[in-house]
């Protein structure tokens, strides 16, 4: 007999009914990997959304004097490095440097001319990445010597920069915000078309099942990237066209999956014994079988977003997908693949997020699925 | 009877699982003891533990469940041992038989193979050596044909030829003890017999103990020379089985004696209205067929089958696993095709359609087997036993609605604030009053309770049993009850229908079936689930174990 099973039932006098939901989010609670995840997930959506917000760069400027500065806690410029962004900047204001000094972030300058020497050359100070706020302090009469005061900008990358400059913390998080939002809509896509299809085709059954499953059939013989590609050929490439394409191929999966699920419930007898009291098809397949579906469903929903993900890296390592400046994490680690020598950390840093993220919704997954196994009741 | 040396030996067992609502303890503190050669009988209903108790000695709890104690086998506490210990004892000395043949048969291997297998590893035979000693051991437990069954699959045996194929598994090491977990529980009545007269048999001839876990109380008369009664986690009586069945000490076991359904339904008066009537009624399952996919082979479940079914009426229909029986009962309720004519309160309704069908769906009722498949896991009991009214009187309010599930939950002698819960908070004879419930608040005129009780402990089924008769009594409703136990259709039934193949095999008024059944099969049937005499005192008596 079942005796386990009665035994772990809840003492039946307990008055205040638990639904199968709240039994599953019980068993959620209980396991620790799974909670980690989900608050780790939430707070990587967090960091995402708003960050960009919080961090002084943008994603799109570049630095042309921090071209691929590796990460550090400590502000920029180093002492070392202001001697060099000060040749750059004399360089272009065609001058010599005669003396020069730092002091209280403040840089004091003496410069020397073969021409007399122009106040408006102070711009080029302040379009550098370094100085700003360039005060001109003293000329010689005759104007070919100028002493002038900028003030040393303090600037932090905490995860570098890239190739031409650009703060990767910003360009990060960015594109985190790039591959969730195509993770979630392609996998609510997915679910959405995956879900309808499937259940219609399991809960009708007979032919109109057999039509539908080899319409999927057909679709599944398709190769993706092929597909992908020639949307791109046709289409141009196009944000919203890789949720239509990714989103296109993976229902397939959930709707062989909801269709097992729905020919099984209709199996059932709370099924037959809804038929014997006269309830209509709607109402059946209102009360009884899309419930009793949502538990595989949001598993698979689970698995689908990393999936998801990882296709649109895919696509965007081989080019197709989202286009500079905009960026995604398949992006930068592809960039970041390149300059592997180099600087790591530019493949370190989107890695570590995509990973862990991945890993994460993987957990949540896992822990879903024991959370919501019958067989485990 | 003689003193015997004591081989396995429990003592104070504690069982205890983990679960997310704090630890329940399955077991409380058991002692037994099992002689060499004896049969021991635990009895118990559904989650008493006896099950736990053994799966505790065989160290095959759940991974949440954990065990405290002593398990003795000849002198070696089994708790103690690491696995590999375990092992040389497991499955050699002492072995097990489970409740479901149809699972513990690997569907992928051949019987022979499975059979070979482990005596290879226990005994380290070669292979024709084992193929020579699997063979005996068919012959022994009466498998005919064994070279043939050798190389067949488990899905070519019937559930009584892959019991006795796991009897031969587990006998295949000369077992000291065999432990059989309600090893008859999922099979025919006719079949249940021959399996407990082959156990019988095969006791003498090799003397091992058996310890026979179950919640039949008649299998222990019959079959135990000890018993040990069992309710929530405790041993409550035990002794001699014919002192334990004659002289009851403890109260529990006394209600568990009287459990078996009693009583009997008087006939309706002979001029009562006839209200659901089927004339020749065939059912044809077509099975393949299709695109592609070849011949259609046509399975004719029902074959010309005429019911009349009275007002006030209970007709019991009798018959074992694929007679056709619950098909006939759905067919009747047009909830599956069939042929011949069908006539509710004088109408035909042998043609309609769906929605012809649905105003009259309220009236023609269905109880189902399995209280745990028939309610829907993620709806509240409340809304599983109003939804009928949401389709035949969809004019009530919500408030309405509660008050009627209320009353219908009261009815059928349930907590009305039991209806904020969801099914799986409640036990087997809770849902099926759930269901009964579900079937009662639409008032119809005719319920088909297809096996209501067969899924439930003896002393829930007297209850559940009483409990549409008083419905009965009180709102003049009639039964077609179908069911596989013969007393609860004694108790139940004013006619009976024996059916066999999806044919008739006899009818008539309950008494005249059960006082002298005319049919063959009718007398094996009644033989089988009546007969009290015991298998192993007299083996003149015993059934003829080979027919299957």
């Amino acid at each position: 007999m079942t005796d386990a099973a009665v035994d772990n039932e809840p003492a039946a006098n307990v008055v205040v009914g638990r639904s199968l939901w709240g039994d599953a989010w019980a068993r959620l609670k209980a396991n620790r990997a799974a909670m980690f995840s989900l608050f780790y997930l939430g707070l990587m959506a967090l960091v995402c959304i708003a960050g960009p917000w919080f961090v002084p760069h943008d994603y799109t400027t570049i630095y042309s004097d921090y071209v691929r500065t590796p990460p550090s806690t400590e502000a920029y410029p180093k002492a070392d490095m202001v001697k060099g962004a000060l040749d750059d900047v004399l360089k272009r204001m065609r001058v010599d440097l005669k003396d020069w000094k730092l002091e209280d972030g403040r840089a004091t300058i003496t410069v020397a001319g073969t021409r007399p020497i122009d106040e408006r050359y102070l711009r080029y100070v302040d379009r550098s990445d370094t100085f700003d706020d360039a005060r001109m302090e003293a000329k010689s009469p005759d104007g070919l010597e100028m002493t002038f005061s900028a003030a040393v900008k303090q600037q932090y990358f905490l995860f570098g920069t890239d190739n031409v400059g650009r703060d990767l913390l910003s360009r990060t998080l960015v594109a985190g915000r790039i591959s969730l939002a195509i993770g979630l809509l392609a996998g609510v896509v997915a679910v959405t078309i995956g879900v309808v299809y499937g259940a219609t085709a399991g809960f009708l059954g007979g032919k109109v099942d057999e039509v539908m499953m080899r319409i999927v059939d057909v679709l599944y013989s398709l190769p993706f990237i092929f597909f992908v590609i020639m949307l791109v050929v046709f289409f141009g490439r196009n944000f919203v066209l890789m949720f239509l394409a990714v989103g296109a191929v993976l229902w397939l999966d959930m709707a062989r999956i909801v269709r097992g699920q729905a020919l099984s419930i209709r199996r059932h007898e709370y099924v037959q014994a809804a038929e014997a009291l006269g309830v209509r098809q709607s109402g059946i397949l209102k009360r009884h079988v899309i419930p009793n579906l949502l538990g595989p469903v949001v598993i698979y929903m689970t698995l689908l977003v990393p999936h998801v993900i990882i296709l649109e890296s895919f696509l965007s390592f081989l080019g197709l997908g989202v286009q500079e400046p905009m960026t995604s994490w398949g992006v930068l680690i592809s960039v970041g693949a390149h300059n592997i020598g180099s600087a790591n950390w530019m493949l370190l840093f989107p890695a570590f997020f995509l990973v862990s993220t991945l890993f994460a919704l993987n957990f949540v997954g896992d822990g879903l699925r024991d959370a919501l196994d019958p067989k485990d009741r | 009877m003689t003193a015997r040396e004591t081989i396995l030996d429990v003592r104070d067992l504690k069982v205890r699982f983990r679960t997310l609502d704090g630890d329940v303890e399955a077991v409380k503190g058991v002692n037994l003891h099992v002689g060499a050669g004896e049969t021991v009988a635990v009895v118990g209903e559904s989650g008493s533990g006896k099950s736990q108790t053994m799966m505790a000695a065989m160290n095959l709890l759940a991974s949440n469940g954990e065990a405290a104690g002593a398990v003795d086998y000849r002198g070696r506490n089994l708790l103690g041992l690491s696995k590999a210990e375990l092992n040389t004892i497991r499955g050699s000395r002492i072995s097990m038989i489970f409740q479901e043949p149809m699972t513990s048969l690997d569907p992928l291997y051949t019987i022979g193979s499975q059979l070979i297998e482990p005596i290879r590893r226990h005994r380290g035979l070669s292979r024709s050596a084992a193929h020579e000693h699997a063979l005996n051991l068919l012959r022994l437990v009466h498998i005919p044909e064994p070279e043939r069954r050798m190389k067949s699959y488990p899905h070519e045996l019937s559930g009584g030829q892959r019991q006795r194929i796991m009897i031969a598994m587990a006998l295949a090491n000369d077992p000291d003890i065999l432990i059989a977990d309600e090893p008859t529980t999922a099979l025919d009545v006719t079949i249940q017999a021959q399996i407990l007269s082959l156990l019988a048999e095969l006791q003498s001839k090799l003397g091992m103990a058996i310890v026979f876990i179950t919640h039949d109380l008649g299998i222990v008369r019959r079959f135990a020379d000890r018993v040990y009664v069992m309710r929530r986690g405790e041993v409550v009586e035990e002794g001699e089985a014919e002192a334990v069945f004659t002289k009851p000490q403890h109260p529990y076991t006394r209600m568990l004696l009287a459990a078996e359904p009693t009583g009997h339904k008087a006939p309706p008066p002979a001029n009562a209205p006839i209200l659901l009537e089927g004339r020749n009624i065939d059912v044809t399952f077509s099975i393949g067929g299709g695109f592609l996919s070849g011949e259609t082979l046509m399975l004719r479940a029902v074959d010309h089958i005429s019911v009349r079914l009275k007002r006030n009426q209970t007709i019991g229909i009798v018959g074992e696993s694929g007679s056709g029986k619950s098909t006939l009962g759905r067919a009747l309720l047009r909830l599956l095709p069939s042929d011949g004519v069908i006539r509710f309160d004088d109408r035909d309704i042998s043609h309609a359609d769906v929605s012809a069908m649905r105003p009259l769906r309220r009236e023609l009722q269905l109880v189902f087997q399995d209280p745990f498949g028939s309610l829907s896991p993620r709806m509240t009991v409340g809304q599983i036993v109003t939804e009928g009214l949401l389709v035949h009187e969809p004019a009530l309010t919500a408030k309405q609605r509660d008050q009627r599930a209320v009353a219908a939950l009261t009815e059928v002698g349930l907590d009305p604030n039991a209806r904020n819960r969801y099914p799986h908070e409640f036990s087997g004879g809770q849902r099926q009053r759930i269901a009964i419930a579900r079937a009662m608040i639409l008032k119809p005129k005719v319920v088909v309770l297809d096996e209501p009780t067969s899924a439930l402990d003896r002393s829930v089924q007297k209850q559940i049993v009483d409990l549409p008769r008083n419905l009965q009594a009180d709102h003049g409703l009639s039964y077609l009850f179908i069911s596989h136990d013969l007393a609860v259709v004694r108790a139940m039934a004013d006619y009976i229908i024996v059916m066999k193949e999806g044919r008739i095999v006899e009818e008539g008024p309950t008494e005249a079936i059960f006082d002298a059944p005319r049919d063959a099969y009718t007398q094996t049937l009644m033989a089988a689930a009546l007969d009290t005499a015991r298998f192993r005192s007299d083996h003149g008596s015993l059934l003829p174990a080979s027919r299957l």
